[in-house]
Protein backbone atom coordinates (compact mmCIF):
# COMPACT_ATOMS: atom_id res chain seq x y z
CA UNK A 1 0.00 0.00 0.00
CA UNK A 2 1.78 3.76 -0.95
CA UNK A 3 0.81 6.23 1.08
CA UNK A 4 -0.96 10.02 0.16
CA UNK A 5 1.24 11.68 -2.55
CA UNK A 6 3.01 14.42 -0.93
CA UNK A 7 3.53 16.34 -3.65
CA UNK A 8 3.74 16.58 -7.22
CA UNK A 9 5.68 18.74 -10.09
CA UNK A 10 7.47 19.10 -12.94
CA UNK A 11 9.89 16.47 -12.24
CA UNK A 12 7.08 13.55 -10.69
CA UNK A 13 5.36 13.01 -7.07
CA UNK A 14 6.90 11.61 -4.49
CA UNK A 15 4.26 9.78 -1.46
CA UNK A 16 4.51 9.74 1.91
CA UNK A 17 5.48 6.43 3.80
CA UNK A 18 4.03 3.48 2.14
CA UNK A 19 2.09 2.22 5.32
CA UNK A 20 1.28 4.57 7.46
CA UNK A 21 0.44 2.33 10.32
CA UNK A 22 4.07 1.20 9.98
CA UNK A 23 6.87 2.17 11.74
CA UNK A 24 8.94 2.66 8.70
CA UNK A 25 9.41 6.17 7.90
CA UNK A 26 10.10 6.28 4.39
CA UNK A 27 9.09 7.88 0.85
CA UNK A 28 8.25 6.66 -2.67
CA UNK A 29 9.10 9.54 -5.49
CA UNK A 30 8.73 9.11 -8.91
CA UNK A 31 10.60 11.29 -11.60
CA UNK A 32 8.54 11.44 -14.56
CA UNK A 33 10.80 10.92 -18.12
CA UNK A 34 10.03 10.94 -21.34
CA UNK A 35 11.69 8.67 -23.78
CA UNK A 36 13.70 5.45 -23.16
CA UNK A 37 17.32 6.99 -22.98
CA UNK A 38 15.99 9.64 -20.67
CA UNK A 39 14.71 6.86 -18.71
CA UNK A 40 17.83 5.10 -18.38
CA UNK A 41 19.81 7.78 -17.61
CA UNK A 42 17.96 8.79 -14.94
CA UNK A 43 18.02 4.86 -13.37
CA UNK A 44 21.93 4.86 -13.63
CA UNK A 45 21.95 8.13 -11.79
CA UNK A 46 19.78 7.10 -9.24
CA UNK A 47 21.55 3.67 -8.84
CA UNK A 48 24.66 5.93 -7.96
CA UNK A 49 22.68 7.46 -5.77
CA UNK A 50 21.33 3.99 -3.88
CA UNK A 51 25.62 3.17 -3.45
CA UNK A 52 25.07 5.85 -1.12
CA UNK A 53 27.60 9.05 -0.61
CA UNK A 54 27.87 10.71 3.03
CA UNK A 55 26.46 13.60 3.24
CA UNK A 56 23.77 12.61 0.54
CA UNK A 57 19.93 11.54 0.93
CA UNK A 58 20.01 7.43 1.31
CA UNK A 59 18.59 6.04 -1.19
CA UNK A 60 16.78 2.30 -0.27
CA UNK A 61 15.77 1.01 -3.93
CA UNK A 62 15.11 2.51 -7.43
CA UNK A 63 13.80 0.97 -10.22
CA UNK A 64 11.49 1.76 -13.95
CA UNK A 65 8.29 2.99 -13.15
CA UNK A 66 5.35 3.24 -15.77
CA UNK A 67 5.84 7.12 -15.97
CA UNK A 68 9.35 7.29 -14.73
CA UNK A 69 11.84 5.75 -12.08
CA UNK A 70 10.63 5.24 -9.18
CA UNK A 71 13.21 5.97 -6.29
CA UNK A 72 12.50 4.56 -2.77
CA UNK A 73 14.41 6.90 0.30
CA UNK A 74 13.39 7.77 4.04
CA UNK A 75 11.75 10.10 5.19
CA UNK A 76 13.37 13.00 6.72
CA UNK A 77 11.34 15.52 8.81
CA UNK A 78 13.60 17.65 10.47
CA UNK A 79 12.66 20.41 7.79
CA UNK A 80 15.37 22.27 5.32
CA UNK A 81 18.01 24.63 5.43
CA UNK A 82 15.41 26.85 3.82
CA UNK A 83 13.35 26.68 6.59
CA UNK A 84 16.54 27.27 8.65
CA UNK A 85 17.29 30.76 7.07
CA UNK A 86 14.16 32.00 6.99
CA UNK A 87 13.73 31.28 10.85
CA UNK A 88 16.81 33.39 11.16
CA UNK A 89 15.50 36.28 9.19
CA UNK A 90 12.13 36.25 11.41
CA UNK A 91 12.84 39.40 13.78
CA UNK B 1 24.71 27.91 9.85
CA UNK B 2 27.80 28.12 8.59
CA UNK B 3 28.71 24.41 9.92
CA UNK B 4 25.62 23.24 8.10
CA UNK B 5 26.69 24.60 4.56
CA UNK B 6 29.97 23.40 4.78
CA UNK B 7 27.96 19.82 5.38
CA UNK B 8 25.79 20.46 2.77
CA UNK B 9 28.87 21.17 0.47
CA UNK B 10 30.62 17.57 1.27
CA UNK B 11 27.25 16.28 0.59
CA UNK B 12 27.33 17.89 -2.83
CA UNK B 13 31.16 16.96 -3.42
CA UNK B 14 30.91 13.49 -2.81
CA UNK B 15 27.83 12.81 -5.34
CA UNK B 16 30.13 14.98 -7.48
CA UNK B 17 33.12 12.95 -7.13
CA UNK B 18 30.38 9.37 -7.71
CA UNK B 19 29.83 11.54 -11.28
CA UNK B 20 26.96 13.34 -10.40
CA UNK B 21 26.15 16.64 -10.84
CA UNK B 22 22.73 17.88 -9.01
CA UNK B 23 21.63 21.17 -10.93
CA UNK B 24 19.01 21.79 -8.57
CA UNK B 25 20.84 23.02 -5.71
CA UNK B 26 19.56 25.09 -2.61
CA UNK B 27 19.05 25.38 0.81
CA UNK B 28 15.41 23.88 0.26
CA UNK B 29 16.77 20.75 -0.81
CA UNK B 30 18.91 20.73 2.10
CA UNK B 31 17.28 17.92 5.02
CA UNK B 32 17.65 18.82 8.25
CA UNK B 33 17.61 15.82 10.42
CA UNK B 34 19.12 14.68 14.17
CA UNK B 35 21.91 13.04 12.16
CA UNK B 36 23.17 16.02 10.33
CA UNK B 37 22.77 17.20 6.95
CA UNK B 38 21.62 15.50 3.77
CA UNK B 39 21.93 16.79 0.15
CA UNK B 40 18.35 15.50 -1.58
CA UNK B 41 16.44 15.80 -4.24
CA UNK B 42 19.17 14.82 -7.23
CA UNK B 43 15.73 14.01 -9.22
CA UNK B 44 17.07 16.37 -12.01
CA UNK B 45 20.16 15.43 -11.92
CA UNK B 46 21.87 14.59 -15.04
CA UNK B 47 24.78 13.50 -16.34
CA UNK B 48 27.86 15.68 -16.20
CA UNK B 49 28.73 17.46 -19.40
CA UNK B 50 31.75 16.03 -21.53
CA UNK B 51 34.33 18.73 -21.89
CA UNK B 52 38.14 19.89 -22.36
CA UNK B 53 38.31 21.14 -18.61
CA UNK B 54 36.26 18.75 -16.81
CA UNK B 55 35.74 18.94 -13.43
CA UNK B 56 36.44 16.17 -10.67
CA UNK B 57 34.57 13.26 -10.87
CA UNK B 58 32.43 14.79 -13.72
CA UNK B 59 32.00 11.90 -16.38
CA UNK B 60 31.00 12.25 -20.52
CA UNK B 61 27.06 12.92 -21.21
CA UNK B 62 25.98 11.24 -24.54
CA UNK B 63 27.08 12.40 -27.74
CA UNK B 64 24.60 15.19 -29.28
CA UNK B 65 22.71 14.58 -25.94
CA UNK B 66 21.00 18.08 -25.53
CA UNK B 67 19.84 19.55 -21.83
CA UNK B 68 16.42 20.29 -21.02
CA UNK B 69 16.90 23.60 -18.76
CA UNK B 70 16.33 22.35 -15.25
CA UNK B 71 16.41 24.14 -12.27
CA UNK B 72 15.69 26.89 -10.15
CA UNK B 73 16.16 30.23 -11.62
CA UNK B 74 17.53 32.22 -8.74
CA UNK B 75 20.25 29.57 -7.85
CA UNK B 76 21.26 28.83 -11.20
CA UNK B 77 24.17 29.04 -12.97
CA UNK B 78 24.27 31.27 -16.16
CA UNK B 79 25.77 27.83 -18.59
CA UNK B 80 22.56 26.37 -17.06
CA UNK B 81 20.56 29.41 -17.89
CA UNK B 82 21.64 28.94 -21.39
CA UNK B 83 20.94 25.61 -21.99
CA UNK B 84 24.24 24.33 -21.94
CA UNK B 85 25.12 20.98 -20.39
CA UNK B 86 26.35 21.36 -16.88
CA UNK B 87 28.28 19.38 -14.79
CA UNK B 88 29.42 20.08 -11.03
CA UNK B 89 30.34 23.72 -11.87
CA UNK B 90 27.01 24.07 -12.28
CA UNK B 91 26.50 23.29 -8.81
CA UNK B 92 29.14 25.42 -7.22
CA UNK B 93 27.32 28.46 -8.15
CA UNK B 94 24.01 27.40 -6.87
CA UNK B 95 25.98 26.70 -3.50
CA UNK B 96 27.50 29.45 -3.52
CA UNK B 97 24.31 31.58 -4.18
CA UNK B 98 22.89 29.72 -1.31
CA UNK B 99 25.50 30.54 0.73
CA UNK B 100 25.38 33.79 -0.08
CA UNK B 101 21.72 33.95 0.81
CA UNK B 102 22.65 32.00 4.43
CA UNK B 103 25.60 34.92 4.97
CA UNK B 104 23.64 38.34 3.85
CA UNK B 105 20.04 36.64 4.62
CA UNK B 106 18.91 37.23 0.55
CA UNK B 107 20.49 36.33 -2.74
CA UNK B 108 22.02 38.75 -4.53
CA UNK B 109 20.85 40.29 -7.53
CA UNK B 110 20.95 39.78 -11.13
CA UNK B 111 23.31 42.33 -11.99
CA UNK B 112 25.43 40.70 -9.63
CA UNK B 113 24.98 37.40 -11.41
CA UNK B 114 25.01 38.66 -14.55
CA UNK B 115 21.81 37.06 -15.94
CA UNK B 116 17.97 37.20 -15.20
CA UNK B 117 17.20 35.21 -11.87
CA UNK B 118 13.76 35.45 -13.03
CA UNK B 119 12.42 36.49 -9.39
CA UNK B 120 11.07 40.26 -9.24
CA UNK B 121 11.41 40.07 -5.58
CA UNK B 122 15.23 39.82 -5.04
CA UNK B 123 16.84 42.47 -3.05
CA UNK B 124 19.73 44.70 -3.71
CA UNK B 125 22.21 43.37 -1.41
CA UNK B 126 24.81 47.07 -0.55
CA UNK B 127 28.16 47.40 -2.74
CA UNK B 128 29.97 46.97 0.65
CA UNK B 129 28.19 43.43 1.22
CA UNK B 130 29.29 41.66 -2.00
CA UNK B 131 32.69 40.43 -0.87
CA UNK B 132 32.68 36.50 -1.07
CA UNK B 133 35.87 34.20 -1.17
CA UNK B 134 38.52 33.96 -4.01
CA UNK B 135 36.62 31.61 -6.85
CA UNK B 136 32.93 32.14 -5.14
CA UNK B 137 31.85 34.81 -6.94
CA UNK B 138 28.41 34.62 -8.62
CA UNK B 139 30.15 36.09 -11.79
CA UNK B 140 32.97 34.07 -11.78
CA UNK B 141 34.26 31.75 -14.47
CA UNK B 142 33.37 28.12 -14.46
CA UNK B 143 36.67 27.14 -14.18
CA UNK B 144 37.07 29.44 -11.34
CA UNK B 145 34.68 27.73 -9.50
CA UNK B 146 35.98 24.59 -9.93
CA UNK B 147 39.19 25.58 -8.61
CA UNK B 148 37.21 26.68 -5.27
CA UNK B 149 35.53 23.26 -4.83
CA UNK B 150 39.18 21.66 -4.92
CA UNK B 151 39.90 24.18 -2.12
CA UNK B 152 36.97 23.58 -0.54
CA UNK B 153 36.53 22.77 3.33
CA UNK B 154 38.13 19.51 4.11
Amino acid sequence: MIGDVLGQGGMGWSTGPAIPSSTARWRLKVVAARGGRTRERLLAEARVLARGAPGDHPVYDVGPAADGVYIAMPLVEGGTLADCLAAGRRP
Amino acid sequence: MLARFVAAGRGLAAAHAAGLAHRDFKPANVLLDANGVLVADFGLAAPAADSGDRAPGARAASPGEASAIVGTPAYMAPEQAAGHVVDARADQHSFCISLWEGLHGERPTQAATGHASGDPGVPVVPADRRALPAGCSPTSPAASRQRASAAGPR
